[in-house]
């Protein structure tokens, strides 16, 4: 019983381990149903709603003004939903591992426990911004053409999706850093989705405290959301939540990586 | 002589001031042994083990593994060692076979073919290989236990270390595990924990007893099944006059005879300095008179249950 045929993995200690649990991570979102049962369901449940939206008859209002009513629900609904939809959906990430004794099973493998956060990430990443985000973004963009004979701009529709994509990000990493944090998946869904809920309420605070949050992203606050804004490429009204959820995003990855080199199992 | 290649040194482990799950532990463990960790449930066994694997730090104390340390080479450890979780958990969407993939690619990118040649060796000794293509989700808790066992060989590692490898198997499960293990005794070094007497009895050679975090015995089994008391004898024996006085007094001027115990039936239970003497000549000098008769004449042997519980209850 020997070895010696094989090739020994060769990364750096800090990565060790990355490819193969990106592998099997990307395995679990793209080979199995798990891609096609989550696009199907943000597609019906974002579409279908914007769909319902553009349909609403208003007299005296023009085509335009139809479009851009819509397409400022669709920014909306693509921000709440998404968000949602990312805390849900990645709230077992690592709870759920560290529950089952997954985590403890893979770490006892020549692994750096960085590479297990980060392949986590990435592949939550790219599963979700395609599903969540991607998918029903593109459908949104035909069913504006096809209903309404209007075809926005493709640049500034992408602009749009990229920053639902930063919000995402930042509700993504949140999700991640606390399942590092907690052993359970109450306290994490309740400051999550608290946080989303309660973004609104801090303006109460201090109003200057909105430019400072994602929630202007994808709610009228002093003017039309900045998905509509990029998505009709007009001047961003403010870019401080784009770089405060950027740089929070950065933070709690951070911060999540920190705290798992801390688990104990 | 053998390198130890664990070597644990005044290992503790407390969580806050109340819960101390180990207390300074020392131990040794040889190369090409098959090491028993014996304790009952929450002695510490599986702290030790995760401490070892770098999932756990310990609070004090040091410990080394092929000469690394623990805390500062935990991947270089890791790369040499096989590791079977008390409750393996696998991911559901992975089949055997990918689970071995998957556990192999830690440590070896190819050649593709020899790394199949190696997953379908593995799976024919767990004799796993009719059921390597379906989802683990499906599987048994023997079935689970055999993979674990498999995917902690991939790497063909210096050291295996299994925890509680059959303790939640019914007994044909637990029979092929122990089986298994005695396959790979020849390859590589085996560590286990358990609380099992019987497996550790028929499988290791040496055992550590540990209870309350703490170790309380340790050595080469047969050492210690033999040492607690010294070499004894048990003797039954009767007369036609009834008196068996002289020849315990007769017995009793040997200086290899250390004492002579009468138990409530009548029994003797001779105690023995010398052991090679006590084989020559006790049961001659018993029956020099002939108006004694020998009913019963055995070495008395302690199983490790009698050790455990003693020790434990001590």
């Amino acid at each position: 019983m020997d070895n010696s045929e094989l090739i020994p993995v060769q990364q750096a200690p800090a990565i060790r381990g990355l490819s193969n649990l990106l592998r099997s991570e990307l395995k679990s979102w793209w080979k199995t149903r798990k891609w096609i049962s989550y696009s199907i369901m943000w597609i019906f449940i974002i579409n279908i709603m914007v769909f319902l939206l553009f349909s609403i008859d208003v007299p005296g209002q023009s085509d335009s003004d139809v479009i851009r009513q819509g397409v400022i629900f669709y920014a909306i609904f693509a921000f709440i939903s998404s968000s949602i939809g990312v805390i849900i959906s990645s709230q077992d990430t690592i709870i759920g591992e560290k529950q089952s004794g997954t985590a403890a099973w893979v770490l006892s493998k020549p692994i750096s426990r960085r590479s297990f956060i980060l392949a986590k990430f990435i592949s939550d990443f790219l599963g979700i911004i395609t599903t969540m985000i991607i998918f029903p973004g593109i459908v949104v963009y035909l069913q504006i053409g096809l209903l309404h004979g209007t075809w926005l701009s493709i640049p500034g529709f992408v602009t749009g999706l990229v920053l639902l994509i930063i919000n995402a990000v930042f509700f993504l990493s949140l999700t991640m850093f606390m399942g590092t944090v907690f052993d359970s998946r109450a306290p994490l869904l309740g400051i999550s989705l608290g946080f989303l809920f309660g973004m609104q309420y801090l303006t109460s605070i201090d109003e200057r405290l909105i430019e400072y949050i994602p929630y202007p992203i994808g709610n009228p606050v002093l003017s039309d959301p900045l998905i509509v804004q990029a998505i009709y490429q007009e001047s961003l009204w403010t870019i401080i939540p784009l770089v405060v959820c950027s740089l929070f995003a950065v933070i709690f990855m951070i911060a999540a990586v920190m705290r798992f080199d801390r688990e104990e199992f | 002589m053998t390198q130890p290649i664990i070597k644990l040194k005044n290992l503790s482990k407390s969580y806050g001031d109340a819960v101390i799950a180990l207390s300074d532990v020392s131990l040794e463990v040889e190369e090409n042994s098959i090491f028993g960790f014996l304790g009952p449930n929450g002695a510490g066994k599986s702290t030790t083990i995760k401490i070892l694997l770098g999932l756990t730090r310990p609070t004090s104390g040091s410990a080394t593994i092929f000469g690394h340390d623990i805390r500062r080479d935990s991947l270089a450890i890791r790369s040499k060692i096989g590791y079977l979780p008390q409750y393996p958990h696998f991911y559901d969407h992975m089949t055997a076979r990918e689970v071995l993939d998957f556990s192999m690619k830690f440590y070896f990118s190819g050649p593709q073919p020899l790394l199949d040649d190696r997953i379908n060796l593995l799976l024919d000794l767990v004799s796993l290989s009719n059921k390597a293509d379906r989802d683990v989700k499906g599987y048994s808790g023997g079935e689970r236990q055999r993979l674990g066992i498999a995917q902690a060989m991939v790497n063909f590692p210096d050291l295996l270390v299994l925890d509680e490898p059959a303790s939640a198997l019914d007994p044909i499960g637990r029979k092929d595990v122990l089986e298994i293990m005695e396959k790979l005794k020849e390859y590589t070094t085996i560590f286990y924990s358990t609380h099992i007497l019987d497996d550790v009895e028929r499988t290791s050679d040496t055992v550590a007893i540990l209870n309350h975090g703490e170790l309380i015995a340790q050595g080469p089994i047969e050492t210690l099944l033999e040492s607690t008391d010294g070499i004894l004898y048990s003797v039954s024996l009767s007369t036609e006059g009834g008196d068996l006085t002289p020849t315990r007094e007769k017995l009793l001027t040997y200086d290899w005879i250390g004492s002579i115990d009468q138990g409530k039936n009548g029994d003797w239970t001779v105690k023995v300095t010398d052991e090679e003497m006590a084989e020559r000549y006790l049961l001659r000098k018993l029956l020099e008179d002939e108006q004694i008769r020998v009913n019963q004449y055995s070495r008395v042997k302690y199983d490790l249950e009698d050790v455990f519980m003693r020790v434990v209850a001590d």
